[in-house]
């Protein structure tokens, strides 16, 4: 029988990331489908938490690889790793959460398998036992669907593209050491600092409730001051489009878009943003979302379900007053 | 130091959704009324080799590596006119529907007859396929070390120091040259030429070569192959105006806020 190898990626606490376990649930439908199982794969050092917490997902087996040196990312290592793994479980499909990590690690598993892989995929679709995996090109602007060839196949998950595989209640899926001999002197990459601040899970904004994010429309840094008012006000997180963090109006973590954090929150505000298919790629599956644009034929419009047409500067303080107003 | 910028020609992806035109039975996107560009990412990776070239500008020459059916002109003199120093473009009918590591291998032969290479980069995905696998194939191709989503690079004599983007912040790690560096868009936006620099880029070294001036060995097998094209689902809302003092009024009454 075939498997469908769902690769488990950890934060820097050591659990398993939600794209992950968007990942596994790839995996699953995959396996159902094609009648195949589902293994999931975590890697790493000192995971035995993270490895027994992924026995309450429904998957045939939990394989661990608890190795010293695959403590922290190094892209050659960590693909000899993988490589070991495949060459021992002889995977059909490969799957993984689209992440800073795996936009690293796919491309190197691919040239290493000698397989084709698929990345940023948002569905599945079967064709007479073929996988076809669909995701956005040109921007967002068409839908692509692919056939691989390779054993395995490998493919990559966009963020909230599948809803995350949930623990099952009494599950305990079986667990399995694997023994891998990493060699050292392949590695030309050599790691010299990191400059990080949390736990290298998504940043708050892909889990906020609300966001509000500015564009280029604001014209400038100061504009996000009063951005910033708002999203506090509001309790939410706040983002932005490509241009301001291109031009160095706010940090780089904080784009929205499809090279940036992709969110679909319960309310999204944007303000000053024109809708760029490459924002709107990375926001449009909020539930309801708020467009504050001085031109009125914004393309942001079209995909709003609430629209004030104005100054952001005249704007904003109205909805702070009316904010700051009893119910 | 030699620094080899590979850099694709795409339709600005920027383009109003429906001059995306998708002709499903040739399997291709005809973009109608959206002139070719620089691939978004491609931009960032050429900022990223010209801001290595201000450190050190007698030193450093740029060679910009431009593959496809057919190539621009304009798209290259943009690339020249913002201070690359040469061009080499290799285009024709050979240049099929290919997959990323198809890709890569012409990348790779198109790179040995460059000769000399020190650094290449890239961009991180193509504003087209936005596949982001060529990149680190082509490292592999060539065999050199890989470092991805890179924002800033540091070249000395034998090395390379290289900010990588990590959730949350970055690493900087060291890879010896040669070396190919995957570039982000926070590696900062290309900057714009002045006319002067226009003129100048015509009389700028770019050569033209073919699909079978390289040295390709034909029997690439294809892994990933193109079925189906179609159009996303629309997400068009209907928007409701209001005005920006009975915005607040207008949430809390449909219970948004």
């Amino acid at each position: 029988m075939g498997v469908t190898l769902a690769l488990m990626e950890l934060s820097r606490d050591k659990e398993v990331l939600p794209s992950s376990l968007e990942a596994l649930a790839a995996g699953k439908v995959i396996a159902e489908k094609l009648g195949l199982k589902l293994a999931a794969l975590v890697m790493g050092s000192g995971i035995k938490q993270a490895a027994e917490s992924l026995r309450a997902y429904p998957a045939d087996e939990i394989l661990v690889v608890d190795e010293p040196l695959l403590e922290a990312y190094q892209p050659e290592l960590y693909t000899q790793a993988v490589e070991q793994v495949c060459s021992g479980i002889k995977p059909d499909y490969l799957v993984m959460g689209e992440t800073f990590q795996s936009i690293d690690l796919a491309p190197r598993l691919a040239f290493a398998l000698d397989s084709g892989l698929v990345t940023g995929c948002v569905d599945l679709e079967f064709d007479s036992g073929d996988v076809l995996f669909v995701k956005p090109v040109y921007s967002g602007n068409v839908m692509a669907a692919y056939s691989v060839e390779g054993a395995p196949r490998l493919a990559t998950f966009r963020s909230k593209s599948f809803e995350a595989a949930k623990p099952e209640d009494g599950a305990k899926s079986p667990m399995r050491s694997l023994a891998i001999s990493l060699d050292q002197s392949s590695v030309k990459i050599q790691p010299v600092e990191q400059v990080l601040s949390g736990n290298g899970r998504a940043q708050g904004l892909e889990n906020a409730e609300i966001v509000v994010s500015g564009g280029r429309g604001l014209g400038g840094p100061e504009g996000f001051e009063i951005l910033r008012e708002l999203a506090d006000k509001l309790g939410g997180a706040l983002g932005a489009s490509r241009p301001p963090c291109d031009l160095g109006w706010i940090e780089p973590s904080a784009q929205v878009g499809i090279t940036g954090a992709i969110v679909a929150p319960d309310l999204y505000v944007a303000v000053g943003i024109s809708g760029s298919t490459q924002h709107v790629g990375g926001m449009e599956g909020s539930k309801t979302i708020v467009a504050i644009n001085d031109k009125e034929d914004a393309p942001i419009f079209k995909i709003a379900d609430y629209g004030v047409a104005g100054d952001y500067k005249e704007v904003l303080p109205q909805i702070l007053e009316g904010l700051g107003r009893s119910k | 130091m030699n620094i080899i910028v590979c850099m694709k020609q795409a339709p600005d992806p920027e383009g109003p959704r429906d001059s995306f035109c998708i002709n499903a039975e040739d399997m291709k996107v005809e973009p109608k009324g959206i002139p070719p560009a620089l691939s978004l990412f491609d931009e960032n990776a050429l900022e990223a080799a010209l801001r290595i070239k201000d450190a050190d500008k007698e030193n450093v020459k740029i060679t910009v590596l431009c593959m496809g059916k057919k190539v621009s002109s304009a798209v290259l003199v943009k690339a020249l006119a913002a201070g690359a120093d040469a061009a080499v473009m290799v285009q024709g009918a050979g240049y099929g529907v290919q997959d990323s590591l198809s890709t890569a291998r012409a990348l790779a032969a198109a790179v040995d007859k460059i000769g000399d290479y020190d650094l290449i980069l890239c961009g991180r995905q193509a504003s087209d396929s936005n596949a982001g696998q060529t990149g680190i194939l082509l490292a592999n191709v060539l065999g050199i070390p890989a470092v991805s989503l890179a924002q800033k690079i540091v070249p000395d004599s034998d090395h390379a120091l290289i900010d990588r983007v990590l959730q949350g912040g970055y690493e900087t790690v060291k890879a010896p040259l040669p070396c190919l560096a995957v570039v982000g868009n926070e590696a900062g936006e290309l900057r714009y030429p002045a006319m002067k620099e226009r003129r100048l880029a015509k009389k700028k070294p770019s050569s033209e070569w073919a699909m079978d001036d390289l040295a390709l060995d034909g029997a690439v097998s294809q892994k990933v192959t193109l079925k189906k094209l179609f159009a996303p689902t629309a997400r068009t809302r209907a928007c409701k105006f209001v005005a920006g003092d009975a915005l607040v009024h207008a949430l809390r009454e449909d219970q948004i806020i």
